[in-house]
């Protein structure tokens, strides 16, 4: 084990931890389930790879390709995460918990047709092979060290924005819209506003996590952006906890460190694709356990939800002190 | 009319019956998931990795054990039947009482854990069925493959036998009451175990069906689940998941769109299409929508 390969882990954990950080806002707080973040992550991965590339030269099908500084490519990214956010987000939260989780599902699939399909844009299956990876000037070495630097550093500073946005007034009508809607509204909360702003602010997240995640892959191809980047990003929180400080970051953590660490594990190629298909059923029965015993307490059944709350406990027990 | 010749017209009745084909799977793949979620209360996302079992473990029976067409095709859907019962048991039953959300992602899992499963055995490539070479009849001048008629008919069957099932026996009705009102249902003596049994198993089977439907049509790769799972979601829910006439409805239409549609774009952009019609649906209809009603 080298230590390149511990530096590479560092920045992927640091990625991943990322993601998890935005599905949390998205779904612990706002109670969005979000089954299409690999499209998120695709969208700031594609605008940040054709913003920074050099031209496309005469025999490339692509045909855009603007050569502009690795800044300008992320902020690119963080737009376009917005703008396509705002595209899906709109038909989608018009609609309720399950039909959400569907209809991001759908347009993840559909953004995979046009990276496949549209070649002019993305390439198609070949992928867009030169992808600008930051400290280029530097020896490999201590490239990698600065990648996995501004990683952690991406993942840190959203660490602490998440934290800001849910402790403050914004965060807890948040939660109040996806806890009681009918009462959040009879208080005089925007419900549609607050629903579409908290998925938002998660789409901007995956977007530029996406730039920072093709810069770590170095090529922008749609085999990358396959649904199981959004499944593992869902084990994770699981693992970690739902609605916990940390917990978003120690599940990125435990599970990629240990999905890396197996690949290490050096195996003739037959083999390797029954190890693949084997980490698949395992990963989908760790997701199946893990929401067994520790299930998100918020999203449990209405009977479940209501002996938690207090203002639900004093109603029950001044209905019991009047029988 | 000025410019259209009967080579076109030709054309145009040919992709309708590819779109009757089409159709017919639909019906068969979206009448089990939108069962379960009218019973049961959630969506088991790992209905499309149903299909795809029924689809592999007829390809099993069939290549490799060299068993004819017939016997593996049952084979295969009574072996999804049972699958889509213990996938219940195991995984969906002991948290019933965590509500539709929590058993839609663990559905996720199920899917992951089944996907990974049918990976460990089946072929990496396509694989196909060994089957006798269709000859095609014609109607008029459109060709039609005896298999897509085979496919046609089998779904129509199945629909049919459905509704008898809910009309005319004592455990069709009891899953209606079931779906409408779960505890009064409990209430007035109906047994929820075997309404849930006979539930999963009616959905695995016709899951079994459309994976057998699936390899007739067309060939199998292992990634196919995941494309299906968008077009059983489209038709369910342009079907208001209401009755089976508008199941009916809605797969034949779906079917149609996508098939015929291939005339104007890119077949690559066919499975799209459901997408878009979703869209449409939902934002004709809203109020309509489950979605909104339970809101």
């Amino acid at each position: 084990m080298t230590v390149g390969f511990v530096v590479g882990v560092v920045a992927l954990v640091a990625i991943y931890a990322t993601l998890v950080l935005a599905l949390d806002l998205q779904f612990s707080y706002a109670g969005l389930i979000n089954l299409g973040i690999v499209a998120y992550v695709a969208v700031g991965a594609y605008t940040y790879a054709i913003l920074t590339q050099e031209q496309p030269g005469p025999f490339d099908e692509f045909k855009y390709g603007f050569g502009l500084p690795i800044p300008v490519g992320i902020v690119g990214a963080a737009i376009a995460g917005l703008i396509f956010g705002a595209l899906t987000g709109w038909p989608s939260l018009r609609l309720r918990g399950e039909y959400v989780a569907l209809m991001t599902l759908g347009f993840a699939e559909v953004l995979d047709s046009f990276l496949i399909n549209a070649k002019w844009v993305s390439n198609g299956l070949v992928g867009l092979p030169s992808v600008l990876r930051p400290f280029e000037n530097l020896d490999p070495d201590a490239q990698n060290w600065s990648f996995a630097g501004l990683s952690v550093l991406l993942a840190a500073v959203t660490f602490v924005f998440v934290r800001r946005v849910v402790t403050s007034s914004f965060g807890k009508r948040v939660m109040a819209v996806s806890d009681d809607e009918p009462g959040a509204a009879a208080i005089g909360k925007d419900i549609g506003g607050t629903r579409m702003q908290s998925f938002l602010l998660g789409a901007v997240i995956m977007s530029v996590a996406g730039a920072f995640f093709v810069m770590y892959v170095s090529l922008a191809v749609p085999t990358v952006f396959i649904p199981e980047v959004t499944f593992t990003v869902w084990i994770a929180l699981v693992l970690g906890g739902i609605r916990s400080r940390i917990g978003p970051v120690i599940g990125a953590t435990l599970l990629i460190g240990m999905q890396e660490f197996l690949r290490l594990l050096s195996l003739p190629p037959d083999q390797s694709a029954f190890v693949s298909s084997l980490r698949l059923f395992l990963t989908g029965l760790l997701l199946v356990v893990l929401l067994r015993i520790r299930p998100p307490e918020h999203l449990l059944g209405a009977s479940a939800t209501r002996k938690r709350r207090w203002w639900n406990r004093s109603r029950k027990e001044t209905g019991a002190a009047a029988a | 009319m000025a410019g259209v010749d009967r080579g076109d017209v030709t054309e145009l009745a040919q992709h309708v019956v590819f779109g009757l084909a089409t159709g017919a799977f639909l019906l068969l793949a979206a009448v089990g998931f939108s069962l379960v979620r009218q019973v049961e209360g959630f969506l088991n996302i790992a209905h499309a990795q149903l299909i795809s079992f029924g689809a592999y473990a007829t390809w099993m029976m069939n290549v490799p054990f060299d068993w004819p067409i017939v016997p593996s095709a049952l084979a295969g859907i009574a072996l999804t039947a049972v699958l889509g019962l213990a996938q219940a048991r195991f995984f969906y039953d002991p948290i019933q009482s965590y509500g539709p959300d929590i058993l839609l992602i663990t559905s996720v899992g199920v899917a992951f854990a089944i996907q990974g499963l049918i990976e460990m055995f089946a072929d990496p490539g396509t694989s196909l069925f060994s089957l006798a070479n269709p000859e095609p009849f014609l109607i008029g001048s459109v060709r039609v493959n005896p298999y897509h008629a085979g496919v046609f008919v089998a779904a129509l069957a199945t629909t049919l036998a459905m509704y008898l099932l809910f009309t005319r026996t004592r455990i069709g009705r009891q899953i209606r009451a079931v779906s409408v009102d779960r505890q009064l249902a409990q209430s007035r003596g109906v047994a929820l175990a075997s309404t849930s049994r006979a539930v999963w198993l009616a959905a695995g089977a016709t899951a079994g069906m459309a994976g057998v439907a699936l390899g007739l049509l067309g060939t199998l790769t292992t990634d196919i689940a995941f494309v299906q799972i968008l077009l059983i979601v489209a038709v369910s829910i342009f079907a208001g998941f209401g009755s089976l006439l508008h199941l009916l409805a809605a797969a034949f239409v779906t079917g149609l769109a996508m098939d015929v549609s291939v005339i104007w774009i890119p077949s690559t952009y066919r499975s799209v299409v459901p997408f878009v019609i979703i869209i449409v649906v939902l934002l004709l209809r809203r109020q309509q929508t489950l979605g909104l009603a339970t809101a």
